[in-house]
């Protein structure tokens, strides 16, 4: 309860000074919404066009361009391409993403998308798969680097952390002895 | 006649493994050991060894009977690999690539497969507010009555001390009213 209190007077607080920092609230609601997104991507669905916020994970841009200069990179998403597809084109900064797969390409396993890394059309010992949900790689796990769901934390730095295993495995002649290592995947 | 229908299926099977699998019914017919097909030979004469024309119709007799024999065979082995390979790779006639074979530019890099959402970006339909650098509050469509309150537990952690717990709040109509 005490925790409860806290988050509760926080949020009055802060909705105070967000109320004040537009200058007062008259009437109707007061919060109004600032939007911190990178893009906003309109997306129709079903005949109606759905604004998307869009965050960055933080050091994206810096990661993207690092991995571009080691691997051949695919996103691999299990969402549709008509919102991958514009979040890409701007994401994409350096232009690092060599191609690009979604929902159709999954395979429906158990009513979940699982991202088959023997459909890819490359050799499983230089396939690698970063992805924060373990579902999507349930068939090649000691292809797997795992990594945490990230939502809003300005301080994550999860992705540049990765930078240096990455480097050791584009030297690597069999990713997954790595990966099963780093990991202790069995 | 009787053996049309195995025929067939062998033929449609030669087929399918020179164009899916890319191996041609010569390599077949020559990786079968040469000692399969000895055991039908029989040793020259003294004088088709003397005379190479002498007895060619000897030869011609054992050629066609050691073909008849190497294309039966090649056709048995041929059976027996593609029921390895269907045991093996239950799905591999419907078996087609994602992507299409390296391109020289990438030779020698290695495959990264990256995730979109919660690992690159993270997307929402509901507008994010953002309150200072410490917290950030999700408010969803004021028609659906409910306020998301997301706070990471390091936010908390800074003023705090060792206290480290996880607040979730769906508060309803009286709580909407005094947030």
């Amino acid at each position: 309860m005490f925790v409860c209190f806290l988050a509760l007077s926080r949020v009055v607080l802060t909705r105070i000074a967000s109320a004040l920092g537009r200058g007062g609230g008259g009437g109707g609601c007061p919060l109004q919404p600032i939007s911190n997104a990178d893009f906003i991507i309109p997306v129709e669905i079903e005949d109606h066009v759905h604004q998307v916020y869009v965050l960055k994970r933080p050091e994206v841009d810096q990661f993207m361009k690092e991995m571009g200069e080691l691997y051949e990179v695919v996103v691999f998403t299990a969402s549709l391409a008509k919102y991958a597809d514009p979040v890409l084109d701007l994401l994409d900064k350096h232009k690092v993403v060599r191609w690009r797969l979604f929902r159709e390409h999954c395979q429906n396993y158990k009513g979940t998308y699982v991202k088959d890394l023997g459909r890819i059309g490359r050799d499983l010992k230089s396939i690698i798969i970063i992805d924060n949900s373990a579902a999507s790689y349930l068939f090649h796990p000691e292809n797997a680097i795992p990594i945490e769901s990230w939502f809003d934390d300005p301080n994550d730095r999860d992705l540049m952390e990765l930078v240096p295993f990455m480097r050791e495995l584009a030297k690597a002649s069999d990713v997954r002895t790595l990966i099963r290592q780093q990991y202790n995947v069995q | 006649m009787a053996n049309l229908p195995s025929f067939l299926s062998c033929a449609c099977a030669y087929l399918e493994l020179v164009l899916v699998c890319g191996i041609p019914l010569v390599s077949l017919i020559d990786a079968i050991p040469e000692t399969q097909v000895r055991a039908d030979q029989e040793p020259p004469s003294c004088l088709s060894r003397l005379f190479c024309c002498f007895g060619r119709r000897h030869h011609d007799a054992v050629r066609r009977r050691l073909n008849r024999r190497r294309r039966r065979l090649s056709l048995r082995r041929l059976s027996l690999l593609l029921t390895a390979r269907a045991v093996l790779q239950p799905h591999a006639d419907v078996q087609e690539y994602l992507l299409p074979p390296l391109e020289p530019e990438y030779s020698g890099k290695k495959c990264l497969v990256l995730d979109l959402d919660e690992t690159l970006v993270h997307s929402s339909f509901k507008v994010r507010l953002t309150l200072g650098s410490l917290s950030t509050l999700d408010v969803s469509c004021p028609v659906c009555l409910s306020v998301h309150l997301s706070v990471r537990p390091s936010v908390y952690c800074h003023g705090h001390g060792s206290l480290r717990r996880l607040v979730c709040l769906c508060a309803s109509w009286p709580c909407l009213a005094s947030y």
